[in-house]
Parts: structure tokens; sequence; C-alpha cells
């Protein structure tokens, strides 16, 4: 089913919440698609270093950087290519501001802007925003033939979605433009509304945040309209036949539950889930409900070997009812992974990694 | 500092009048807060505890509780919240203005929403305004709450909430918002009142953004992490009879072991993924002692329903 999302869709974007394995998926789809011919880019934020070294990816910058001789050593299967490239979110912004600042000297003002600096370093939502502009350039140059973006790890999955979307109504030129006129080149008082709004803007915040707020947009406003363009596009992007979201999520009910949601809401706003990839799922060994003993304390190891035994049974229950319930309801391309030892970090454990999200379950944890 | 000391202090911190609880995404540090706040309501102290998300947990956690911005009662001596900036800043406005109606005004504003929304600092200002405020209560002669223990976000905006009131000093020096920042920056930086907690669990990537957090702090701000929650932390099934208990898992027979339903192969398999992970996690924790800050070690639980988890995890906290 992982196949079927690779071929019909040439970007596809991993979202799920904080700690659900995002970055190995991707890293795994990267590999699938590869395998299957395509010349791939995995774009990643942060990822587990030992996964960045399993890729060769050490201390690179935002440059894309071809993993695909290091795989073929190991993958005879690749026909395919497979690049990796760190987001960068710093540099993406001072990149889009320096493409579309109409002079050198608007550049550097903007650049140098206290609030512009604080915006792309840690502002919530500049992550999200750089992210979905590094994927839209990246697209709109067509150098690859698939593109999987891992979302950066936010807990809430669906901020990656709306933080671009607040951040562009805050770019909005209606809005700047009247801020501006209110606070400071068109005179103020001059509407009064307005002008107790921006004076409780102004207790709130301090004089001098104003300035800069002033100041960054006098200065952006020149380049509004190209980040605005290119942020509308990027909008499209996502809702775009050829985009589809692989939602991953932990096997236990209230995570599935949350990715449930999170599917909903993303066919709310018109963006396809091509599946849904149920991670670190523990499979059920027999087909009763197995007696969990009491002797978890217990100074006998055979009674607590026992009862991790059970205990291990009934979890692994509880988490596959709550799949078959999630596949009952719909949930679109479901993919269930079992437990692996350890985290991936070698080529070995991505490959496996790969074949398992290909092929499906085993049906136990592999040793 | 030898390790039975630091163990010790443990105590006094989970004790402090206001616990800031954060943690990266998924290590479980809602269920830990909510412990740490029913431990105290047990304990007889009036008690809020406040989770600040897009999807709350405490309707999990509390059957029939709904958390809100509004307080609500969640159980005996507990209340809970839901702290979001939207409204926190309309109840900010209104203490610090003094005119509800204007302010309900002002704070409804589509153009203020936008801008107080992408304001950087702002969305640490409010939440750690509104604590201030809590913390500052009173009924009587006596504090309103014997203790607060705020569910903080995940770790990037746990950092920037506790750079936010030296960042706020250097821009500003006078007015509301310089005002605010001392406040927060003294009950942050009072050992007797504040504990600030981090939890993790022992997976790669936590660890190294657990230790990245205390670097940061160590670095950008005068506060310090006083306790460390490892959660989920994998059974010692052989203790004692470790080598005996491998020795089968790795295929050795044992009359004993070998009576058991998990002596069935792929039962077996299970179990030596599970014994594989408590090694690799046993490793990261030497890493995390390093750090000299008092553990404490919160065990792996296999329940899935929220509500018993946070029972089995209080029974926890109660036994150390």
């Amino acid at each position: 089913m992982i196949e079927t999302s690779i071929e019909r869709h040439r970007i596809l974007i991993v979202g799920g919440s904080g700690g659900v394995g995002k970055t190995s998926v991707s890293a795994a789809l990267g590999l699938a698609s590869a395998r299957a011919g395509y010349r791939t880019l995995v774009l990643t934020i942060d990822p587990a270093r030992r996964l960045a070294a399993a890729l060769g990816l050490d201390g690179i910058g935002p440059q894309a950087e071809d993993v695909t001789p290091r795989l073929r050593q190991g993958d005879s299967e690749l026909s395919g290519e497979l690049h990796a490239m760190m987001l960068d979110v710093r540099n993406t912004l001072d990149r889009a501001v320096e493409r579309h600042a109409p002079s050198p000297e608007r550049r550097d003002q903007i650049l140098n802007n206290r609030l512009y600096q604080n915006i792309a370093g840690r502002l919530s939502g500049s992550q999200e925003y750089a992210a979905m502009q590094q994927l839209e350039e990246i697209a709109s140059r067509g150098d690859y033939d698939r593109v999987i973006l891992d979302t950066p790890p936010t807990t809430q999955a669906l901020d990656f979605l709306t933080a671009p979307e607040r951040l562009q109504a805050f770019f909005d030129s209606n809005l700047i433009r009247i801020f501006l006129t209110f606070s400071g080149r068109a005179g103020r008082g001059f509407f009064r509304v307005t002008d107790v709004l921006f004076r409780t803007l102004e207790r709130l915040t301090g004089a001098q945040v104003i300035r800069d707020i002033t100041e960054f947009f006098e200065v952006a406003e020149s380049i509004l309209e190209p980040f605005s363009a290119q942020a509308a596009r990027a909008r499209r992007l996502l809702r775009d036949p050829s985009t589809a979201f692989v939602v991953v999520t932990g096997a236990n009910p209230h995570q599935l539950e949350e990715a449930c949601g999170f599917s909903r809401a993303l066919n709310g706003m018109g963006i396809q889930v091509g599946n849904v990839v149920v991670n670190r799922w523990l499979p059920a060994l027999q087909n009763r409900p197995p007696e969990v003993p009491e002797a978890v304390a217990s100074d006998e190891l055979i009674q607590r070997v026992a009862y991790w035994e059970a205990a291990l049974e009934n979890l692994a229950r509880l988490q596959t009812e709550a799949i078959d319930a999630l596949e009952a309801e719909g949930a679109p391309g479901l993919v269930r992974l079992p437990e692996m030892p350890g985290a991936i970090h070698s080529l070995e454990g991505l490959a496996e990694l790969c074949d398992r999200l290909c092929g499906g379950h085993a049906g136990a944890p592999a040793q | 500092m030898s390790s039975a000391l630091l163990q010790a202090e443990l105590g006094t911190v989970f004790d402090r009048r206001f616990l800031f609880i954060t943690g990266k995404g998924g290590v479980g540090k809602s269920l830990i807060s909510a412990a740490l706040a029913v431990r105290a309501a047990r304990c007889g102290e009036r008690t809020l505890w406040v989770e600040m998300s897009e999807s709350p947990r405490g309707g999990h956690f509390f059957p029939g509780f709904e958390p809100r911005y509004a307080l609500a009662p969640v159980c005996d001596q507990l209340w809970g919240m839901n702290l979001r900036v939207q409204p926190a800043i309309e109840e900010y406005l209104a203490v610090a203005f003094k005119i509800p109606l204007l302010t309900r005004l002002i704070a409804r504003n589509t153009l203020f929403q936008v801008l107080t929304g992408a304001l950087p600092g702002l969305d640490s200002l409010i939440p750690l305004g509104k604590i201030w405020y809590e913390l500052g209560r009173r009924r009587g002669r006596k504090p309103y709450w014997d203790r607060v223990v705020l569910d903080a976000p995940a770790t990037g905006h746990a950092l920037a909430m506790l750079q936010f009131p030296q960042a706020a000093l250097d821009i500003v020096k006078s007015g509301n918002v310089a005002d605010r920042a001392r406040e927060i920056d003294a009950i942050l930086s009072d050992r007797s009142l504040t504990g600030l907690i981090a939890v993790t669990t022992l997976d790669e990537l936590p660890v190294d953004e657990t230790r990245e957090l205390f670097d940061r702090v160590h670095t950008d701000t005068p506060y310090r992490f006083e306790a460390l929650v490892c959660n989920e932390i994998l059974p010692d099934i052989g203790r004692d009879q470790g080598e005996r208990y491998r020795d089968w898992l790795d295929g050795t027979p044992d009359p004993e072991l070998d009576s058991l339903n998990a002596a069935d192969e792929q039962s077996r398999v299970r179990l030596a993924w599970l014994e594989h992970r408590r090694a690799s996690q046993l490793k990261r924790l030497d890493q995390l002692a390093s750090n000299q800050v008092p553990m404490f070690r919160a065990p792996w639980i296999p329940l899935t329903d929220e509500a018993e988890l946070l029972n089995a995890m209080i029974e926890e906290f109660a036994r150390a």
C-alpha cells in the first residue's frame, strides 16, 4: 500500500505527534521510493544523530547530499537515487529575504531587524513556515521525482498546517498597512479604536517592541508581495492531488485516537491522507485474552516471567483491537509496523524498516 | 554529591509550591505532572494542575473532567485548567487595566488577536503571568493555592518560557512587561518556591533533547533543573537471576521456565526484545546520571487506559 502511495504521489508529507518515529519512517519511505526507481529527496529537520550518521548525513548543511552510493553498497535493489537534506530554518528564511528584497539596503535592514531575528529563530511557526517554503521551492524546481518531507517535531501535529497560515495572516498586506497607518506615518489618534488598541499593545509589550515591529513592517512591506505569493503557492501545493500526507502514530489507543483526529482535520482542510502508519505495534501472539497474574513484585523468577508475558500479551491485544477498530472505520492505507529492537542507527536497520513498511507485518518483533 | 543525598533531595523538589514540568513531546509529561498534582491533593493540599495544550489530556486522566481555561474541580482538593494564550490575554488585560468592557473589546478585536498571536515572547509572558497571578492569590491570610503544578509545553517552548524574563528585561526596563518579567524571575529563581522538573524516557532522542535542554538552561538562564523523572523504565525481570533469565531467553533449556506459556518461541522473542531494550535504557541512564540531577525512576506500566495508568503512576510516587 505504501508502494501505491509512492507511485501516485510526487510529494509525501510525514506528520504525527512527537516521539512516534516520524524521522525513521521518512527515511524508510525515501529508501522505498529510491528502490522503486525514483530520484528521491528526503527533507528532514534535526534527525536522530545516529540515523543521520547511518545515512552519511553527519554535519551537513542545507545542501542536498546524495546518499545513493552509500546505500548501494548494501542494497542491490536500488535503481533510483536517494538524496537527503536537513532543513535550516534561519538559512531558508534569510535566503527568501535575499531573493525577494528589492535592494541590498532593504535586505540588510530586514536581516538586521530585531523582530525579524526573533521570528527567524524562535517564533512558533517559523520552522513550519520554512519547511513549507523549502518544499515549495524544491517542488517548483522539479529536480526530484519524489520529495518526502519529515515535518518538524512539534507535539501538536496540526500546528504544522495552521502555523504557516497564521503567519501568513500576519503578513497580510492590508493588515500591515493598517498597522503602519496608525503606528507612526499617518499620525496616531486619527481613529480612536485603533489608537486604543495600539496603546494596549504598547502597554502589553513595551514601546521598543512596537518600534521594532514598525520598522520591520516598513521595510518588510516591500517584499511582502513575493512572500505572500510563495506562501499561497505552498498552500495550493498541500492540496494538490499529487501531494499526500502519511500520518505516523504510536499503537496505543489514545495515540490512535489523536491520529484519527489529525486525519479528519486534514481531510477537512482539503488535504489528502494517503496512509496511516501505526508504528511500534506489539502484535498479539495468542487468540484468547491472557489472565494477568497479580504477582509483579514476586521474588520468584518464574512468577515475574509469567506476569510480564501476560502483561505484554494483554497490551498487545488492546493495541491490536484499537488498530482493528481504526481500520474498520476506514483509515486510509493503514500499515502496521511491529516493534523493532532498538532505534534505527544503521543502514541494515533502515533497510529492514523499509521492508516492513512495504511488506506489511511479520507477526512478532524481530530479534 | 552521593546518590543517596541526591535522592533525598528529590522529595523536597516534588514538595515545592510551584512545579514547572517539561520534556520532549510523547514522554509522558502530562502523566507525571498529573500524578504529582494528585499526590499533593491527597496530602490535603489545595492544588491547581495547569495544562497548556491544544489537545488537553485532563479528560482522559480524570473521566468527567473537562479541561478549559476556567478553573474547574477535578477531584477532592484538586482543580484543573487548560491555559491557552488568547483567553489568558483577555484576563491579563482585565487585571492590568481594570476596565473589563474595554479590555474585552480590545482582546476580541481580530487585528489585536493576529498581532498578539505573532508577537515574540507573548506566548511566554502570558502563561507565566497567569501562574504569577495564581501563586499570588490569597484567601484570607492564607495563599489560595498550596500547590500549582504546571504541565509546561514541550522542551522548545518551555526553554523560551524560561528565557523570557531576561530576554524581556534586555528590551524593556520599565512598564508593565518589565514589572511582570521581574516578578516571574523572582518566582523562577526562588528555590524554596519553585521546582523545575524535566521528564524523559530513555530513548535516544528524548535523552539527547533532555541533555540539550539542561545545557541551554544552564547557559542561557539563571535557573536550574532540580529533578529528572525518567519515565517508562522497563522491568528488570531477571533481577538476582539475570544470567539464568538471559540464558533462557537465548534458548538454553530451563525446566522451570520452560513450563510457562512464555516458553512458546514467539513469546520468548518478545520477552527478549524487552530485555534488549532494557539494556540500551541502562546505558542512557548512565549518560543522564552524569548531570548530577536527582532522578526519579518511573516504571513502564503496560496499561493503555489513561485513568488506570494515572492511578498506577500515583502508587509509584507513593511507594518512593
